[in-house]
């Protein structure tokens, strides 16, 4: 019963680390589109990003003060005012992959499920992931829409027309091979 | 017993997997810089730790109405006003120039701030410190014309270390060290040299509206003509402009002025009002 048990994990562990994908240079950009002359938009080249094969599992990590804007002081609004990146220094995205085809050789778009930690707020999603195995590497980009609404972050009226609540995220990770 | 094993093997391992994968993530939040430990680059008169970002000019209004208890003859100081018109440019990340001129005592002035060490988030430094350095030329007419008078009498200088700790999202403390050396004083009875310590904070009341306040205190008093200088106010912020309003015992904006020649008494009523404007530009970005 014992050796049963021990045999069992191990063949299992062994198997779960084999099929891990990670990075530290992820990059997510966002955008809110408005007809405002200086959009808002910044980009992060310091997500961290993992995902295990074996069992479909994803997990990122969003630093938010690695978020950099071309503008300094859309920067400390953004960090002070909106994520409060003070209180919440992070967001992070845990989820599983719907179905995981077994061959990755060809781009397939396949969907996430999973929950979304940002600003306080924990939040069911589906995002879409376009995943591909190339040169060894395993290649996961994604492009989806956020409401700020739904993460607790307030617009004021003074600045709606320069920010939207509708925010584009794209993401772009290239994953390597754990040894 | 055989299913327990299985269930816990099963569910703990997915358990397991899950977790661990954040595991394989360094968290490094601790280490991170804390972000705008004052809205402005002064606290009110003085300076505060921050510095215009590389790239960004900022421009400042400042004005000092005359005092209040001037009566309503004078509207309560809003017919006299003195101001301060300052450009500030961020040359490097951590290092800033800047030019002012200010309408008390016509003095024009030249500054040098750069960003020694920037407080961390949990880890690291707990403070950020700041120097600055300004040189100040008085540009009055000569009062005696006759006597041979030296293009030196006309300067001054402030040296200051701004060490500053942002204790959470609300509250910011600054102690700042201070030295400033007059080339030429009015009477004998002045010193040339002379210390000060200024301490200043803000609270925020909303995310956008904080409530400040800083005082200097003069060691080595030279004469009791002199007073030291307490400045209460709000930052307001609204996008590109932070507003500062406030009341003090200094009608000088400059730190010679407030640090060492402040002669208003808050217990007479000697208050003036004063406000400063700041808009920032971003000239270059990368």
């Amino acid at each position: 019963m014992k050796k049963i048990f021990i045999i069992s994990l191990l063949l299992s562990a062994s198997q779960v680390m084999a099929q891990r994908y990670m990075t530290r240079n992820a990059e997510v950009y966002f955008l809110s589109d408005t007809p405002a002359i200086e959009v808002v938009e910044a980009t992060n080249k310091q997500v961290g990003a993992v995902i295990d094969l074996s069992n479909g599992a994803i997990a990122f990590q969003i630093q938010m003060r690695a978020f950099h804007f071309k503008i300094a002081l859309m920067e400390e609004h953004f960090n002070e005012n909106y994520v409060e990146s003070e209180v919440y220094p992070k967001a992070t995205f845990r989820g599983s992959f719907m179905a995981l085809p077994n061959d990755l050789s060809q781009e397939n778009n396949l969907i996430v499920k999973g929950s979304m930690d940002f600003h306080g707020v924990q939040k069911e999603m589906e995002i879409p992931v376009r995943l591909q195995m190339k040169d060894g590497a395993l290649v996961a980009e994604s492009n989806f829409v956020l409401f700020c609404s739904d993460f607790g972050i307030k617009i004021p009226k003074l600045v709606a027309d320069k920010l939207a609540n509708e925010i584009q995220v794209v993401v772009k990770a290239t994953l390597n091979e754990i040894q | 017993m055989r299913i327990l094993f299985l269930f816990t093997f099963i569910f703990g391992a997915q358990l397991f997997a899950q977790d661990d994968l954040f595991s394989l993530l360094d968290d490094d939040s601790s280490l991170q810089e804390v972000s705008a430990i004052f809205k402005g680059t002064r606290v009110i008169n003085g300076q505060s730790v921050e510095l215009p970002a590389k790239g960004v000019l900022q421009f400042v209004i400042e004005h000092r109405f005359g005092t209040l208890n001037s009566g309503a003859y004078e509207l309560w100081g809003i017919d006299q006003s003195t101001m301060r018109m300052s450009l500030d440019y961020g040359l490097f990340d951590g290092l800033a120039i800047g030019v002012a001129r200010n309408s008390f005592q016509k003095t024009f002035e030249a500054s040098l701030k750069t960003s020694l060490l920037k407080q961390k988030r949990t880890s690291g430094s707990p403070i950020s410190i700041t120097a600055y350095a300004a040189t100040f030329l008085n540009s009055f007419r000569w009062v005696k014309p006759e006597r041979e008078n030296l293009f030196s009498s006309r300067l001054s200088y402030a040296y200051q270390l701004m060490l500053a700790r942002k204790f959470n999202q609300s509250l910011s403390l600054q102690l700042t060290p201070s030295y400033i050396h007059r080339n030429l004083v009015e009477t004998k009875a002045m010193n040339n040299d002379y210390m000060a310590m200024g301490i200043g904070g803000r609270y925020k009341i909303t995310k956008r509206v904080s409530f400040n306040a800083e005082y200097f205190y003069q060691f080595n008093r030279p004469v009791e003509d002199f007073t030291n200088s307490l400045s209460l106010g709000f930052d307001i912020e609204t996008g590109g402009h932070v507003f500062q309003l406030h009341i003090t015992n200094s009608q000088g904006m400059f730190e010679r002025a407030f640090i060492g020649e402040t002669t208003g008494k808050w217990s007479e009523g000697d208050i003036y009002f004063g406000f400063n404007i700041s808009r920032v530009f971003t000239l270059s970005r990368d």
